[in-house]
């Protein structure tokens, strides 16, 4: 959070006459920890004459020059600070005006500049800063030589790269000892460090990546650059996370910097910057024909263009991503049109024309050219850019069907605008394209797109069932029939129909000639069917040809996506926590440079929470919301991100933010959604269970178990009994015994052993349910468990069984980051004082008596005396029981 | 995490190494392949002048980003 410390505001004038706020934010010094170590031991170092920092123009020179001076002042070192400037260079002895007296010959004044630079009491050392010291006159740099000759001062100097340095000045710091010190522009991380605090909380990842991209780690352009984003409102703080949207402007005098730093450019080298500011990386032969040979390398010898072999062709770059932003801000549309059909048509007579990325690359630069469109060229690349940026593929789209690409450009661009945020608009459209069909395969599509979209994203999902059924009707041919199984078969599983799921989806996914994309919406249906049913060890194959698919349908991205998920929630139902995992970071994996990465967030959140590891969970789905706010519930991914995080906050005891977050998702439900209703009903439980209304907790559990079994979701029933024992419910162990002879995986079994020993108030099996949970992943049970175990001991008083049972407890409720009821009712402290509680600990680490004794130089029989006054205490028999009282970090190995 | 990936894992110098600015790592990792001075140089784009500071802040910049990692690991 920005306090008011933290910024200035200024008043700045628009272009049209009006008037705006500036906001000045405040920068720290960040990543230049070791730069300032460096600076400080040579200004230490009797035998160094000062040090030398070296930089391109904004990478910070001055700043660490500054700040390296400041900590001087408050080590006692007396210090000047001098800046060298263009205006000042005209004048002899111009950077150092303070330090003149008026009516001096030159020889005197250099003298007396010399005397008043270095002038300090009797034991204190001075230090002469100066800035840009490239740019000092003739005589400054007399000034300075004579300083360092004379040691009669240590120097700090800035040099800009790439300046001309006149050999006076140069022979500074050449005859000297000087450390030289070439500042490096930030780093990736370094660079969202710094926008972290001055922006005083966290920034999206992808904001902080594209901010170091457009900048390359140069901290002048990303000051002026976060400035004004923050200032026009499109960086903005939203749910605690910086979130930047839209494309940069560059601003006015961010323009003139980087103008000075390129300098006034001949219109030929112009020419070659505006050519890759529409279309780099371009191939060096093409961008030779494009311009002039001539034009290239002056633009190389000017440092304004890097070169790169890759793939035996030597590729060119702007040597900076903004100065091609400040040439396009300044060049005339028609020129940059020009340019762009020019770049098109070379990719297009290159030997990889038909690569999908120079597909994607000549379709981009074309619709923007003065070249005819290509409707042909927009589709593919439309449905190639599908995979990584919508947002692109909707505008390629567009062109295609503007161009008269037909019914498959139409279908397309439905598409992209339902995952652009324009479903109403893609669904009046779609409406529209039903006349136009001709055959059955058509209106499947159409009728599938329609689905798809009033279903997960206009939140019809009755509509949704209703265009399926009329389009149906209209099928003459059976294979057609059959692949409209397949959306059915996805929309069953949402809505909680896990049976008609399995037999839509073994329906279609019968059917030879189903399209990829089709698999992939039947395999959503069919995997999420059977993890519902309990028939999780057959997920794994239908999954299988799911990815394989998606991998070949167009919008891979977001299909393997959405198979993930309930591939995923089917093994967590299981219990196969560790694959739910994997499952969630191959998704995280695939998907990171996808437009939509936040969806596998939620996956890795769930996984998390499902494993008990609440922590992590809850950064996750916090990052996934703060980026989904911003794109509004596409798909319903919001949805089921505030689903599990008001669980994840009720879990780790964070009350107040767990009652708003059930309330926003209680306001914010979505029908589609509908076989999450136990899990939601679950979130409840745990709420009330985190406010300290365990009865009201017991009670929804209750309810989400008898709603799934009502539903046949036998693998949610498991879950919601498995969590009404964990709130002390007795009455479970028979239908989960029941149930773990119909359902797969270690889930039910391990569940139905739980809840036979808190029937029983048998701690030993108590505490062996509590392994086996551990075993299986799901470390909050394991907690639960033993925390019933310890009060099951502690009703027969076994206190030292109780206590390892607490003992254990909490170390896995530690780890997990959660307070439970049954954790808070086993909380038990340890009667032992500081010297037995050492003794026990150092027993836990393998230690024998005398060793101990060795160790503390205490007498053995001191030690066995503590040992035995401990063993008394805690009521335990042996010495292992009595070492496993005392947390060890036992759960570290499953991170 | 799977038994097969663990060989995959950078060592924990690695993992440091990419956190620092491109010219550090850079320059290290050449100099540790034995690639001549002058053209390391060449690659970061500094003169040899300067090598040496920049060895030694890239160094600095490796051991601080070491202990991080250990302290976060």
């Amino acid at each position: 959070m920005l306090s008011c410390e933290d910024i200035r505001l200024n008043l700045r004038s628009c272009r049209d006459g009006s008037y705006a706020l500036s906001v000045h934010l405040r920068w720290p010094l960040t990543g230049r920890a070791e730069e300032l170590r460096a600076i400080d031991a040579a200004m230490s170092d009797p035998d160094s004459a000062g040090v030398v920092v070296c930089g391109a123009a904004g990478v910070g020179k001055s700043r660490l020059a500054s700040e390296a001076l400041d900590s001087a002042a408050k080590k006692g070192f007396e210090v000047r600070r001098a800046v060298a400037t263009s205006s000042a260079r005209a004048l002899p002895l111009g950077a150092f005006a303070v330090w003149t007296s008026a009516g001096l010959d030159n020889l005197q004044l250099v003298r007396g500049v010399i005397d008043s630079l270095t002038a300090a009491p009797q034991g204190t050392a001075v230090i002469v800063g100066i800035d840009d010291v490239h740019l000092l006159d003739d005589l400054s740099a007399l000034v300075l030589h004579q300083i360092v000759q004379r040691r009669a001062a240590k120097v700090l100097l800035t040099v800009r790269d790439g300046e001309a340095i006149a050999p006076a000045v140069q022979d500074v710091w050449r005859n000297g000892q000087f450390e030289r010190l070439d500042l490096q522009p930030l780093s990736a991380d370094e660079t969202t460090a710094l926008l972290c605090a001055a922006l005083g909380g966290p920034v999206e990842p992808a904001a902080a990546r594209r901010l170091w991209k457009l900048t390359r780690g140069n901290a002048l352009y990303l000051h002026h650059i976060v400035e004004q984003e923050v200032s026009d409102g499109r960086l903005v703080e939203e749910h605690g996370y910086w979130r930047w949207s839209g494309e940069p402007v560059v601003a006015p005098a961010l323009i003139e910097l980087i103008e000075s730093r390129i300098g006034a450019l001949p219109p030929a080298i112009g020419a070659v910057i505006d050519a890759l500011a529409v279309g780099e990386p371009i191939e060096l032969r093409s961008l030779a024909r494009i311009t002039t040979p001539a034009a290239v390398e002056e633009a190389d010898v000017r440092g304004l263009i890097t070169l790169e072999r890759v793939d035996g062709a030597m590729e060119v770059r702007i040597a900076h991503p903004l100065y091609g932003e400040v040439r396009k801000e300044r060049a005339p549309p028609t020129r940059l049109r020009r340019l762009r059909g020019l770049v098109a048509k070379e990719l297009a007579a290159g030997d990889r024309r038909d690569d999908a990325r120079i597909v994607v690359r000549r379709a981009t630069l074309m619709v923007d050219s003065d070249l005819d469109p290509d409707p042909e060229l927009f589709l593919t690349a439309a449905r190639t850019a599908i995979r990584l940026d919508t947002p692109l593929a909707e505008r390629l789209a567009r062109a295609a069907v503007l161009a008269g690409g037909g019914m498959e450009s139409q279908l397309t661009h439905c598409y992209c605008l339902v995952w652009h945020g324009r479903a109403a608009e893609a669904e009046r459209e779609l409406a529209t394209l039903v006349e136009h069909a001709t055959t059955d395969l058509e209106r499947v599509q159409i009728a599938e797109q329609r689905a798809h979209n009033l279903f997960w994203t206009l939140r019809r999902p009755a509509d949704a069932e209703a265009v399926l059924d009329d389009t149906g009707r209209q099928l003459t041919e059976p294979a057609a029939r059959h692949l409209l199984a397949a959306p059915r078969a996805a929309i069953y599983a949402d809505l909680g129909r896990p049976w008609q799921a399995v037999h839509a989806g073994t329906e279609a996914l019968a059917e030879a000639s189903l399209p990829d994309h089709l698999v992939v919406l039947a395999s959503w249906g069919l995997v999420g069917g059977l993890g519902m049913v309990g028939r999780a060890d057959e997920i794994g194959a239908v999954s299988t040809r799911g990815y394989a698919a998606a991998a070949r349908a167009p919008n891979a991205a977001v299909m393997r996506m959405g198979l993930a998920y309930r591939h995923m929630i089917g093994l967590k139902l299981a219990g196969h926590l560790h694959e739910a995992e994997r499952i969630a970071l191959e998704a995280r994996r695939e998907s990171e440079d996808s437009w939509f990465p936040h969806s596998s967030l939620i996956l890795l959140g769930q996984a998390a929470l499902a494993q008990g590891n609440v922590d992590r969970a809850l950064r996750w789905l916090r990052e996934a919301r703060a980026s989904l706010d911003a794109l509004g519930d596409l798909g319903g991914w919001l949805f089921r991100c505030r689903l599990s995080l008001t669980q994840a906050l009720a879990m780790a005891g964070q009350v107040s933010a767990a009652k708003r977050a059930l309330a926003e998702l209680a306001e914010n439900r979505h029908p589609a959604f509908a076989f999450l209703e136990p899990e939601l009903i679950l979130a409840r439980g745990w709420v009330a269970a985190a406010e300290g209304a365990l009865s009201q907790a017991l009670v929804h559990a209750r309810q989400a178990a008898d709603l799934a079994a009502d539903a046949g979701q036998l693998g949610y029933e498991v879950l919601a009994l498995q969590t009404a024992v964990a709130f002390g419910d007795r009455g479970a162990a028979d239908r989960l015994a029941t149930l773990a002879t119909k359902v797969d995986g270690p889930r039910a079994g391990v569940a139905a052993r739980f809840a036979a020993a808190l029937e029983a108030g048998d701690g030993a099996e108590l505490a062996a349910a509590s392994e086996e949970f551990e075993r299986m992943g799901d470390l909050v049970a394991a907690a639960d468990a033993a925390a019933h175990a310890a009060i099951a001991y502690r009703r027969q008083e076994l206190r030292g069984s109780a206590l390892g049972c607490s003992t254990r407890a909490e170390t896995l409720a530690e780890h997990c980051g959660v307070s439970t009821p049954a954790l808070r009712q086993a909380s038990e402290r340890l009667p032992l004082t500081d010297r037995e509680r050492e003794i026990v600990m150092l027993l836990g680490e393998g230690l024998s008596s005398p060793a101990i004794a060795d160790r503390l130089t205490l007498s053995a029989r001191t030690v066995e005396g503590h040992i035995y006054r401990a063993m008394a205490k805690t009521s335990t028999t042996s010495r292992d029981e009595l070492a496993a009282l005392l947390p060890r970090d036992k759960t570290r190995s499953h991170n | 995490m799977q038994a097969g990936q663990v060989a995959d894992e950078p060592n924990e110098r690695e993992q440091a190494l990419r956190k620092l600015p491109l010219p550090y790592s850079l320059a290290l990792t050449l100099r540790d392949a034995g690639v001549a001075p002058e053209m390391i140089c060449e690659y970061v784009g500094i003169e040899e002048a300067a090598l040496h500071g920049l060895y030694r802040i890239a160094e600095a910049k490796l051991l601080a980003a070491r202990s991080l990692t250990r302290s976060r690991g």
